[in-house]
Parts: structure tokens; C-alpha cells; sequence
């Protein structure tokens, strides 16, 4: 993209917003910094290549996060779809539900991990989260 | 319920324990902690899809203007959202995010090329959490008054006004030759 030599960068532009002095006497007396204003600069800069590398679960940006029960009954399955539409439904929909899915976030990876390397332990896990989709009423439709 | 959520405390418990006994090394001593940038996504934007990140855009009218905004999203309708991600201390959104987001929707409607929703996100990035906010856009015209009054203060036939903001006037760099012009 050609940019015209002319052209003003629209990161400059919102600063009228904050002082509209500082840009008069910013370019008056050149551009100043000092170690504060860089290490937040740094800070920002880290914030924004995060947030570039973070992939969304999927392209239409929905979360579809279900480790455990992605691990032992795929991502396809029925027994996934009705967790995580529990997990949207109900578990989201309170203070403490959020609370119990971040710990679940938290943990359910290693979880799921040892379940592709341990067929006897993927094999309770299996029962276990059969028993959850069947305690939160979950049934083949 | 009950069932479940003995089950979410008997997982929890039992990975806990299992980490500890295998000694699970879960961060190297000295390590960063990553910066957490996980956002949910607001009901406007759920079943949006990625439509750019990291875009360059510029336009040569109404007025010559470039830069990089950090994600779009594009609705069912077609309309794009436009999205800036800001560090902040706390939830709080600036004049100068709108100015920002408004310029970008802007550089990217240009000649009516792409249809923009007259509506933009700010992702804060927070210790106390992430969150998109929902900001209402300004129009055309208004950008086209506040590009006028930067290039009048660049170029110096406008001072300006002082922001009055006793935070931001402590710490500013230009301090001195600001209160000498009183």
C-alpha cells in the first residue's frame, strides 16, 4: 500500500483527543521520552504482538474450547456439542459458573494430554465425562 | 448439578495432586509471566468472522490519512467492525480511542469501498481483566474537523487548548514550556 507523502498517521490523529497542546508544542520542540513513557511503549507493544498471535479457537470467533471431552470423544461428537453448550448456557451465565470454567481452562489441558498418552486413564475419563454429559442432561438426539 | 460439580472438585483436586507428585515444572523460576490478551468476544461480534489484522489502510479522502488497525471483523450483513487493543490501568475509553477507531472506519469505507458499521470495539487489556467496549463512532465530518485541527497545531497556527487534566499534565514532558504559556 502506497502511503502519500502528505498523509497523517491516524495514531497521531487521536492525540487531539487527549491534549491538543501537546502536539502544538511537540512540534515545536521536537519529540520527547523518557524511560516511564518507553517501558509502557514496551508494554503496549508486547500487549499488541500478543493479541496479533492469539488464534481464535476458530475463524468465526467463537470459543469451542472442551479439552477433556474433545480428548476422549472428538471434537465432533455430540457428548462435546451439548458440554459446551452447558459450559454457554448455564455455567457462563454466573459469577462462580465462569469461576469453575477458568479452573477448568486451567487444568483440563494436562488432562487432556495425559488422556492421548494413557488409553487406561482416556478410558475412565471417558466414564467420568459420560457421567457429566449425563448429569447435566445430555442425550443423543 | 451436584454430580457435576463434584466431578469439576475430584478433577481439580486429582490434577493437582498428580502435579505435585510428578513434580510438573508449570514455570521456569525468574520466567515472565505472559501477558493475557483472552477477551470474550461481545454478542455483536460472536459469529463475526476474522476479516483483517494488522491491516494497513490510508485514503486520500476527505483527507489524507494512514495506518494500521489491529483487527476487523466482518458481520453476516457484510458491515466491517473495527477493533483497537489498549493497555490500560483500568476499563476506561479515551476521546482519543473514538477519534482512533473512527479514523480507521474511515480510511477503510473510503468511497463507500467497504461498508463499516457506525460502531467500533476498544479491547482493554487490563490487570484486572479483558473486555471489548462498544464505542458509537463519529461521523465524516467531525474526523474531518478534528484532522484540521491537528494540522493547524503542527503547523502552528493553532496552541491549542491545555487538556486540564492534573494526571496527565504531571507527568507530560512538555510541562515547563506549556505552564510558561499559561
Amino acid at each position: 500500500m502506497k502511503v502519500p507523502d502528505d498523509s497523517i498517521p491516524i495514531s497521531e490523529l487521536g492525540e487531539v483527543g487527549i491534549c491538543e497542546r501537546r502536539i502544538y508544542l511537540r512540534a515545536k520542540y521536537g519529540k520527547r521520552t523518557n524511560a516511564q513513557r518507553e517501558q509502557r511503549l514496551d508494554r503496549g507493544t508486547a500487549i499488541h504482538q500478543a493479541a496479533y498471535e492469539q488464534k481464535r479457537p476458530d475463524d468465526r470467533g467463537q470459543d469451542k474450547r472442551c479439552f477433556i471431552a474433545t480428548a476422549v470423544y472428538g471434537d465432533a461428537a455430540w457428548e462435546t456439542a451439548h458440554l459446551r453448550n452447558w459450559r454457554d448456557r448455564v455455567l457462563l451465565k454466573t459469577p462462580a459458573g465462569r469461576g469453575a470454567v477458568e479452573m477448568y481452562y486451567l487444568l483440563s489441558p494436562k488432562i487432556a494430554q495425559w488422556c492421548d498418552c494413557s488409553p487406561g486413564f482416556a478410558s475412565i475419563m471417558r466414564r467420568l465425562v459420560g457421567l457429566a454429559v449425563k448429569a447435566t442432561g445430555g442425550s443423543r438426539r | 448439578m451436584k454430580t457435576m460439580i463434584l466431578l469439576l472438585v475430584l478433577a481439580a483436586a486429582g490434577t493437582l495432586v498428580w502435579g505435585l507428585l510428578s513434580r510438573t515444572k508449570w514455570s521456569e523460576p525468574g520466567e515472565e509471566k505472559a501477558v493475557d490478551v483472552t477477551t470474550r468476544l461481545p454478542s455483536l461480534l460472536a459469529k463475526a468472522k476474522i476479516w483483517g489484522k494488522e491491516m494497513s489502510v490510508a485514503c486520500r479522502a476527505p483527507r489524507r490519512m494512514h495506518g494500521t488497525f489491529d483487527e476487523a471483523f466482518q458481520l453476516d450483513s457484510g458491515d466491517v467492525v473495527v477493533s483497537e487493543t489498549k493497555s490500560r490501568d483500568r476499563i476506561t475509553v479515551h476521546k482519543s480511542d473514538i477519534i482512533q477507531l473512527s479514523a480507521y472506519a474511515l480510511a477503510v469505507s473510503e468511497g463507500g469501498r467497504q461498508k463499516v458499521l457506525g460502531k467500533g470495539f476498544v479491547r482493554l487489556v487490563t490487570p484486572r481483566g479483558n473486555e471489548y467496549v462498544g464505542v458509537d463512532l463519529l461521523g465524516e465530518r467531525e474526523i474531518v474537523m478534528v484532522y484540521d485541527k491537528y494540522m493547524d497545531l503542527v503547523s502552528g497556527k493553532s496552541k491549542g487548548d491545555k487538556c486540564g487534566k492534573p494526571g496527565l499534565c504531571r507527568t507530560c514532558l512538555y510541562k515547563k514550556e506549556c505552564d510558561a504559556m499559561g
